[in-house]
This record gives C-alpha cells, sequence and structure tokens, in this order.
C-alpha cells in the first residue's frame, strides 16, 4: 500500500475540514496532511494526534515521513501507542452545539429538536435551570422531558405523553417523537381538555388565597399618637370639607385602572380645597376581613401616607379630629371596595368621622361573593346564584360567600348608600344579585368617548394586526388570545400584538410596554393607534363592570372583538358599534379560520378616532351638591 | 313512599361513604339511610363520628349468611360488598320499608331523586344502564360499548325496587343468585353482580330501564351527557337535572378515561375536583391504606387469591375447613403452605 493510500483510508475527511477550515475544495484532507499537514502537527483523525506521537517517538520526526502513515505500517506492529487528538471531543459535540452527551440516542435527539427548542422560553419558564447554570437543550434532552418541562411555548411534554401513552410505552422523548414521526402522523398533540382545566387543576382554596398575604409586622404599625400627629401635619387649616374614601389597596402605591381613577377622585378633591381622607386595609386581601375584628388599617391624609394602625385605632383618632368645633361642616364618602377591611370596624371607623351617608363604587361583584367577578372556580360566571345551590357547593367560594355577603350587609345597614355604577347593564346586574338595602342608584361611566379628528392612517401592504391589552390574566382572556397565536401565530398573515408591562416568552407576538401612569393616562390608547392595531381581542371571562380597555382600543382606532353576555363590554362594543360580538369560544375561531377577520383590516373599512374623557368620579357626584 | 336506601362498603370506601350519604341526607332526607359494612373497625378508629350521616349500620357477619366465614373467604373485596347486596335486599323486605334503594358508595347526589319513587309507583325494578346512546368513536364503542358486553348492561351503581310483588321476587332471586355466584368471572359469562341483571328484563315484569342521561352520570358514557349549569346554579345533563354521579374509580384510570371523553367540558371536572375534596376531607388517618378485615388469616398472613380460588372450587375444603381464616396446626392456612412447599 502507497503512503497515499495508505492515508487516504484513515485521514478523516470530515474531522480534518472541520479541525483545520482552510483545506481548498480540491484538495483532500488526505494529501493535505501527507505534503504539509503532519509537519503543523494537525492530526489527522480523533483518535490520532500527530503531536503526542512526534514527542513520544522523535525517531519518526527525523526519519521525516507522515507520523500517521509510520504509525500504520510500523509503529502499530511494534507496540508503540496512539493518543487521541485534542481536536476529538469538539468534533464529536460539533452536532450538538458543544454539548457532551454519554448516550448517543440524547445526541441524536438534541440534533433533530434543535431548531424547534426554544432556549430562552425554557430558561424563562424553569429558572433551577438557569440557576443551575446548566445548558438548556442539553438538560431537557438528558432529563427534563422525564420531568414533564417543555421545550417551547407550543409544545406540552406532558400533554402529548398522555394522549400517545405508545411514546411513554417506547421510553421516547415526547418532543422528538413528535417533530421526527408523529407531525407527520398527525397525532393530537395533547390532552383536547381546552385552557380551564389547567385554571381549574391549579385553583387555590381560600385558605390558601389568604395565606398569601402574610400579616403585617408589630414594628410597622403605629399607635394613636403617631397617627395624632401626623393627621395633625397633613389636614390643612381652615378647609371646611371632608371626603374619606376606602378601597382595597393604596392607590398612591400600585398603578392600575382603579387606582388611576381613584388618583383623579384624590385630584379633584385637593383641588376643591376638601381635605381627603383614605383608608385601605394594609394586608390587600381578595375577601372582608371577618377573621380579625380589628385590621390594620392603612390612612392616606390628602395624599400623604400617615401609616399603618389598628382599626380601632383609627376610630379613636377619628372621633377626636372630627369633633374639632368649626372643623368640616360637609362630609362626604366613597366606598371603592371593602375588600381587606373588617366591616363592624370600618363602620365604627365611619362612625367616628360622623359619616352617615356616601356612595358605594360597583367595581366589581364582592358585596355578592367572595368570589368578587363571579367566576365560578374562576372558570364561569355564575351570576351568583342561591348561597344553597349546587353551583356553590362545589365553588371554591362557595363556603366563604355567605360571611363576606353578611360583612356587606353589616355595612349597608349601617350607612346610608348609594350604589354606584359605572354602567347601566353593571347596575342592572349588580342588583340581580344583591339583596342590601340600599338609598338610591346612580349610573356614571368611568370615561367617555369624544370623536376626534385624526389624520388618515398611512395604508401599507402589512399583515393583518391584532392586539391584547393589559396583564395576561385567564379571567380577562389571555388563554384564549393564546390559543389564537398558537392557531394563526405562525403564518396566515396575522401578526399578533400584546400591550402591556412585561412580556410573555416563547410566542411569536410583538411586545410593546405600555405603563398607563396618572401624567399620561391615554398610553394605551396612543399605543394602539401608533402601532395601528386593527383588532383588540377582550375575550373576558366575567361580566365586565365597566372594562377601560375596551374603550381605550376603541380610542386609538381599532375594533373589539367580545364575547356575549360580558357586562359592559358586550354593551360598549354594541353601542360604539366599533367591534363585533360573538357567541362563544367556537364563532371566535370561525372567525379567524374563515378569513372574515380580515374584514376588521384599517383599510378596510372607516377608521374613527376618540379621545377619552375621563369621569372624577366621585368629586362628579358630590361636588354639584356643594357648590 | 317509605325508602330503605342502602350502600356497600369497607372502611377503605368509608370517606367516599361519607360523601354519598352527606348528600343522601341532604336530597333525600326522608330515606332511611343505611351503611352495610363488610368489615371490621381498623384499631384505633372512632366509628361511627358523631356527624357520621348513617341512620343504620350494618355489619355483613349480622345478615342471614349461612357458614359466614366460610361464605366470605370464597371473594375478595369487590365480590364480597357485592354479594352482601343480596341478602341485604331480601332481607329488606321485610323490614316495613316500600321500596329499596341501592347507591354505590363512589356515588353522589346533586339533586332529589323523587322520581324514582315515582317510577316504582308504577314500576317494580329500576335499573340504569351504563350507556344509553349509541357511540360513534372507535375507542368509545372499545371502552363503553364492548366494555358493557363484558360486564353488563346494567350498572349495579343503582338499582331500586319496590318490596312486594316482582320487587320482592327479584330481591329473592338476586340474593340467591349473588350467594351462590357473585365472582368475577368473566371468561364463565361473571361479573359480580351485573351480569346476573342482563337477565332481569326477561325474568321480571315491570322492569323500568332508567335512561335519563342525568342518572349514573359516569366516565363510561360522559362520550354522549354534557354538564353545563343553569341559572339558579344546578347542574343539567343535555339539558336535564344531574341527580347522580358515578364517581367511578377515584384516581390516575379515572382523570384519564374522564379527560378522553368530557373533553372541554370543564363543569366536569370542577365536580370531580370538589369530590376529590370531600373525599379528602372524610377520609381518617386510622385507616390504614387498602385495608380490609377478611383480607388476612388470624395470624396476619394476607390471604392469596390462589387460596381463595382454591377454596370457593372445592367443596371437600369447604366441609374440612368450616373457618378457613384459622392458621396454626391442621388449618386450611397450613394445608395451602405445605401445598406450595411441595
Amino acid at each position: 500500500m502507497t503512503i497515499a493510500e495508505s492515508l487516504a483510508a484513515a485521514v478523516d475527511e470530515e474531522f480534518y475540514r472541520f479541525t483545520y477550515g482552510d483545506l481548498s475544495p480540491g484538495e483532500t484532507a488526505a494529501a493535505h496532511y501527507e505534503r504539509e499537514g503532519w509537519r503543523d502537527l494537525r492530526d489527522p483523525n480523533p483518535w490520532f494526534s500527530t503531536r503526542a506521537y512526534v514527542e513520544r517517538y522523535p525517531d519518526v520526526e527525523r526519519a521525516g515521513i507522515a507520523p500517521l502513515f509510520h504509525y500504520l505500517q510500523t509503529g502499530r506492529g511494534e507496540g508503540r501507542v496512539a493518543e487521541p487528538s485534542q481536536h476529538a471531543e469538539a468534533f464529536r459535540t460539533r452536532l450538538t452545539g458543544g454539548r457532551r452527551f454519554i448516550d448517543a440516542a440524547h445526541a441524536e435527539a438534541a440534533a433533530a429538536i434543535e431548531l424547534e427548542f426554544d432556549a430562552e422560553f425554557y430558561l424563562a419558564t424553569y429558572p433551577d435551570v438557569a440557576a443551575a447554570l446548566l445548558d438548556p437543550l442539553q438538560h431537557f434532552v438528558e432529563q427534563g422531558w422525564r420531568e414533564g418541562r417543555d421545550p417551547n411555548a407550543f409544545f406540552s411534554t406532558k400533554g402529548y405523553a398522555e394522549v400517545n401513552p405508545d411514546v411513554v410505552q417506547a421510553g421516547m422523548n415526547p418532543f422528538h417523537h413528535y417533530l421526527v414521526a408523529g407531525r407527520a402522523e398527525g397525532r393530537p398533540v395533547r390532552p383536547d381538555v381546552g385552557f380551564r382545566y389547567e385554571i381549574l387543576a391549579q385553583l387555590p382554596t381560600v385558605a390558601q388565597r389568604l395565606a398569601w398575604t402574610p400579616p403585617i409586622p408589630k414594628w410597622q404599625v403605629g399607635d394613636a399618637g403617631q397617627l395624632r400627629r401626623a393627621t395633625g401635619m397633613m389636614i390643612r387649616s381652615g378647609r371646611r370639607r371632608l371626603h374619606v374614601s376606602v378601597s382595597h389597596d393604596d392607590y398612591t402605591a400600585t398603578v392600575g385602572g382603579l387606582q388611576l381613577s381613584l388618583l383623579r377622585e384624590a385630584d379633584t378633591f385637593e383641588c376643591r380645597g376638601v381635605d381627603h381622607v383614605h383608608l385601605y386595609p394594609a394586608r390587600p386581601l381578595l375577601f372582608t376581613d371577618s377573621d380579625d375584628a380589628d385590621p390594620i388599617t392603612g390612612v392616606l391624609v390628602n395624599g400623604l401616607r400617615a401609616g399603618l394602625f389598628p382599626a380601632s385605632t383609627v376610630a379613636e383618632v377619628a372621633a377626636g379630629v372630627a369633633d374639632k368645633p368649626g372643623e368640616w361642616t360637609q362630609r362626604s364618602l366613597s366606598i371603592h371596595s371593602a375588600l381587606g377591611h373588617n366591616t363592624p370596624a370600618l363602620v365604627k371607623i365611619l362612625r367616628a368621622f360622623r359619616l352617615e351617608r356616601g356612595f358605594f363604587w360597583v367595581h366589581d361583584f364582592a358585596s355578592a361573593c367572595a368570589g368578587h367577578n363571579l367566576l365560578r372556580n374562576d372558570v364561569e360566571f355564575c351570576g351568583a346564584p342561591p348561597p344553597e345551590s349546587v353551583a356553590c357547593t362545589i365553588c371554591t367560594y362557595g363556603q366563604r360567600r355567605r360571611q363576606q355577603v353578611a360583612d356587606h350587609r353589616r355595612l349597608f345597614e349601617s350607612v346610608g348608600l348609594t350604589v354606584v355604577a359605572p354602567a347601566r347593564v353593571t347596575l342592572e346586574t349588580w342588583i340581580a344579585v344583591n339583596a342590601l338595602p340600599i338609598e338610591a342608584t346612580l349610573v356614571h361611566p368611568h370615561c367617555r368617548l369624544v370623536p376626534r379628528e385624526a389624520p388618515p392612517p398611512d395604508v401599507r401592504e402589512r399583515p393583518l394586526r391584532i392586539g391584547y391589552l393589559g396583564l395576561p390574566n385567564p379571567h380577562k382572556g389571555w388563554p384564549i388570545f393564546r390559543e389564537l397565536v398558537f392557531r394563526f401565530g405562525r403564518e396566515h398573515g396575522i401578526e399578533f400584538h400584546h400591550l402591556g408591562k412585561a412580556p410573555q416568552r416563547g410566542l411569536p407576538i410583538v411586545f410593546t410596554e405600555v405603563d398607563a401612569v396618572k401624567e399620561r393616562p391615554d398610553a394605551m390608547a396612543a399605543a394602539v393607534e401608533d402601532l395601528e392595531l386593527d383588532a383588540v381581542v377582550i375575550w373576558s371571562m366575567c361580566a365586565e363592570t365597566f372594562c377601560l380597555v375596551a374603550y381605550e382600543a376603541v380610542a386609538g382606532g381599532a375594533m373589539v372583538v367580545a364575547p356575549e353576555k360580558r357586562g359592559n363590554l358586550t354593551q360598549m362594543v354594541r353601542d360604539t358599534g366599533q367591534g363585533l360580538v360573538l357567541d362563544d369560544e367556537r364563532a371566535l375561531f370561525d372567525f379567524f379560520e374563515s378569513g372574515r377577520v380580515f374584514e376588521l383590516a384599517r383599510d378596510k373599512r372607516e377608521v374613527r378616532y376618540f379621545s377619552l374623557e375621563y369621569s372624577k368620579m366621585t368629586a362628579d357626584l358630590v361636588g354639584t351638591q356643594w357648590e | 313512599m317509605k325508602v330503605r336506601c342502602f350502600s356497600s362498603f369497607t372502611f377503605s370506601y368509608l370517606n367516599r361513604a361519607r360523601v354519598l350519604f352527606h348528600s343522601l341526607k341532604r336530597f333525600a332526607p326522608h330515606w332511611t339511610r343505611v351503611a352495610l359494612i363488610t368489615d371490621k373497625p381498623p384499631p384505633g378508629l372512632e366509628f361511627p363520628r358523631e356527624d357520621d350521616p348513617f341512620d343504620e349500620i350494618v355489619y355483613a357477619e349480622d345478615l342471614p349468611i349461612p357458614n359466614f366465614a366460610s361464605w366470605i373467604f370464597k371473594h375478595d373485596v369487590i365480590e364480597a360488598c357485592t354479594a352482601v347486596k343480596g341478602p341485604f335486599s331480601a332481607d329488606a323486605c321485610s323490614t316495613g320499608a316500600d321500596a329499596v334503594v341501592y347507591l354505590d358508595p363512589d356515588t353522589c347526589l346533586f339533586a332529589p331523586l323523587d322520581p324514582v319513587e315515582r317510577i316504582l309507583e308504577s314500576s317494580s325494578i329500576l335499573l340504569t344502564p351504563h350507556i344509553a346512546a349509541p357511540e360513534r368513536e372507535f375507542y368509545a364503542i372499545l371502552d363503553n360499548e364492548m366494555g358493557s358486553l363484558r360486564t353488563g348492561t346494567y350498572n349495579l351503581g343503582f338499582c331500586a325496587f319496590r318490596t312486594d310483588g316482582e320487587g320482592a321476587r327479584f330481591a329473592r332471586w338476586w340474593a340467591d343468585r349473588l350467594l351462590a355466584f357473585c365472582y368475577d368471572d368473566i371468561p364463565a359469562g361473571l361479573f359480580v353482580d351485573q351480569r346476573w341483571c342482563d337477565l332481569v328484563p326477561a325474568i321480571f315484569d315491570g322492569v323500568a330501564i332508567l335512561r335519563d342521561p342525568g342518572y349514573n352520570v359516569a366516565s363510561w358514557n360522559l362520550s354522549n351527557r354534557r354538564v353545563s349549569m343553569r341559572p339558579d346554579g344546578s347542574f343539567a345533563i343535555n339539558g336535564v337535572p344531574l341527580r347522580f354521579w358515578h364517581f367511578t374509580k377515584l384516581g390516575e384510570i379515572a382523570d384519564v378515561m374522564t379527560k378522553r371523553y368530557a373533553k372541554d367540558n370543564f363543569q366536569v371536572y370542577e365536580i370531580w375536583n370538589w369530590y376529590r375534596r370531600q373525599v379528602h376531607e372524610a377520609t381518617d388517618p386510622e385507616v390504614p391504606a387498602g385495608y380490609w378485615a377478611y383480607d388476612r388469616y388470624r395470624n396476619g398472613a394476607r390471604i392469596e387469591r390462589s387460596h381463595r380460588l382454591a377454596y370457593r372450587a372445592d367443596p371437600k375444603l369447604q366441609l374440612a375447613y368450616p373457618d378457613p381464616f384459622a392458621a396454626g396446626a391442621s388449618s386450611f392456612f397450613e394445608s395451602q403452605v405445605l401445598d406450595a412447599a411441595g
């Protein structure tokens, strides 16, 4: 055998080209090695290190022949040792991005799934993998799939295993199976059980929900002296009018639709020279606090934080302040939420302020049930059936319901309350589900749409833009939007957008950060307009009391796609004509599948723009009586 | 109508029975609720508890069953709990009740069973079929239609009969058959008490087959039953009231079968999740897992199924060892152990 023949058989073309990228296309690796490669101490294949051979056997170098040839011709017979190339490892793992797999099947699986594996999603979803500095693909292939972890946002490892038990029996990685066989075979990818199944599987009990908010540490709680000093500094002398508001949290600390509304209410009172005291529970519970007779209550005075105090202390100090001669000849009250409050303790505070009447705002249906949006087990609008019904028996909120209704009854029986709903349909629902003594009812919307001129949009060829606005919550319809993205997000000429505070990883969704603040309350509407969203899907599960995002979408020129019987959401779409109402989820998917959704494109319809004119909430209602 | 309602169970199913009997107390408060227990209380168990909803507790060993020890030894736990339904039913015909209703311990009422009483005014025997509508899909035919062919057309998680006339005649016949042939032996055409009842419409007059989808809802008929909630907070199955659910095989098998057929009918999962919580809350930690008093020889050794089958098959063994639970010299246990040793 000639040198050339011998080397042609033993030099690994693929290894050599991979390791030394400078070979001309016309030359073989064996020829290059024979001519000059070995002189540069290049390795001819993974199992032979040229350098190690010549260092160990200097006579080979002196002989001036290619070390590999020497080894094959004589060295091997003489018992000389060949050491593996230092480049062997890199060559072996070249297909798996530098990952080392002990098991060849793992390497094969990794190579097959790498293209569709979403490492960013994996690390974001499983922080333990990220924290351990593990390679996400390697982790998934070697153990992650056995632990039921998902390789991307689209594929459910557990779901595929469940509907394809033969794959499990064969011990195969479900995602690998899906990519190399299941997809082509048209296999189901998950149980056809709908997103509500997951919500139910993870449904917390009331006790668990209560445990989410830990008790307030003692050192944070002030005494009567501190509250007196604080109020003394914060209350403006000479003001004759006082407004007390009550809600479920500190509206200056958290940002949301309700909190912005309360800020407007407070600012308006401030402008009118009205002293303003706001009461909120230090523990922001999702229920009235019937367990603690003297819960810690937060106090804001004219927008400044006075501190946290036992409710009884607030009542004691309020009585002293309210008794001051010549102060506050006019008093008003708005209750935006009683959640987190112990209502008998709250009533004592209101009495101390000499408040006997006020406004009760309908922001939710917490006065009718411990499930404040009347979603039985968080999955279906229930309309508050009789508490002894089977629906309430099997509902996670059922047991707590009687207590919460009783707590509200105490409040309504102690204070004369006018119920204010932001929409007619909301008031009707509230009346239907409550049997509380009320003084009167009012409808006062949080905002109005005022038509405005806007330049015609720059109409270019572009995909249809479908948006979701706000937090990705199930009861606001995020799972349905996600399902639309699953089905129509990768082709079909539709571009999905999410406008909110934080992106959801792993999905083909264009994210735009939008954070509505006091200074820019219409940021969402402006973003809808800037992005030229054609339609916004608001697939709420509950009866919306108002649904500000629907107004924001419409203000920005988008059409709203909404389900039937969702309170003011459905009503406003009908009233404005800026959108359409569909019967159910099947109708929604048909609407996309059939292509009718493209009729919502801005260039296929007259685009109307609106300004949002916000209400001043309670300030609108009491102001007129004083002027 | 004076109704004697009973369920047959062991202490391992006490938790489920509690859930059922609470539902009976709520939806059929005028019925007499009897717990038929084929077991002995495990050590340390406080039973009955003060809040237990049983009006009467009957132990199987107190039923008129000749040579009880010998008889029960021939049965595994499911066979035994099913077989005792027969003698109890026959006996119940002479207690002054107008009708007897049986419900499996893993059923639960969601509405009153008044229509059952009305049907028994004009019929003598009432049965519910496993499935009341044809299947369409391949796997549903295998699971549900062929399953019914193997185990019986009617699900005996429920049955009701009058204590007079044909009803009483049925009870006597059923008791006789179950005392002698209540075995899980599908190749021989037997599946505990169920296959026997395939004969009932042929043998007896006044048999009503209740095909109302609101009764005996279970994984095997969910493919044709859809749950919805009505505005008054009651549940409906295909538009009619949900009367009772059969929560068969609580656990992973039930989950898989339920998901396969309930699909996105999420109300099904709400009902199941609630049931799981109820059973969990009704569980006594004093009952050891898999406990059954008749599961062991008196020396504590577990009774092999092969021992039961050998004893069942050979009348000579039954005569030679009238108390097969005994251990020690010249006992059936010893004979089996010696046999095995060869």
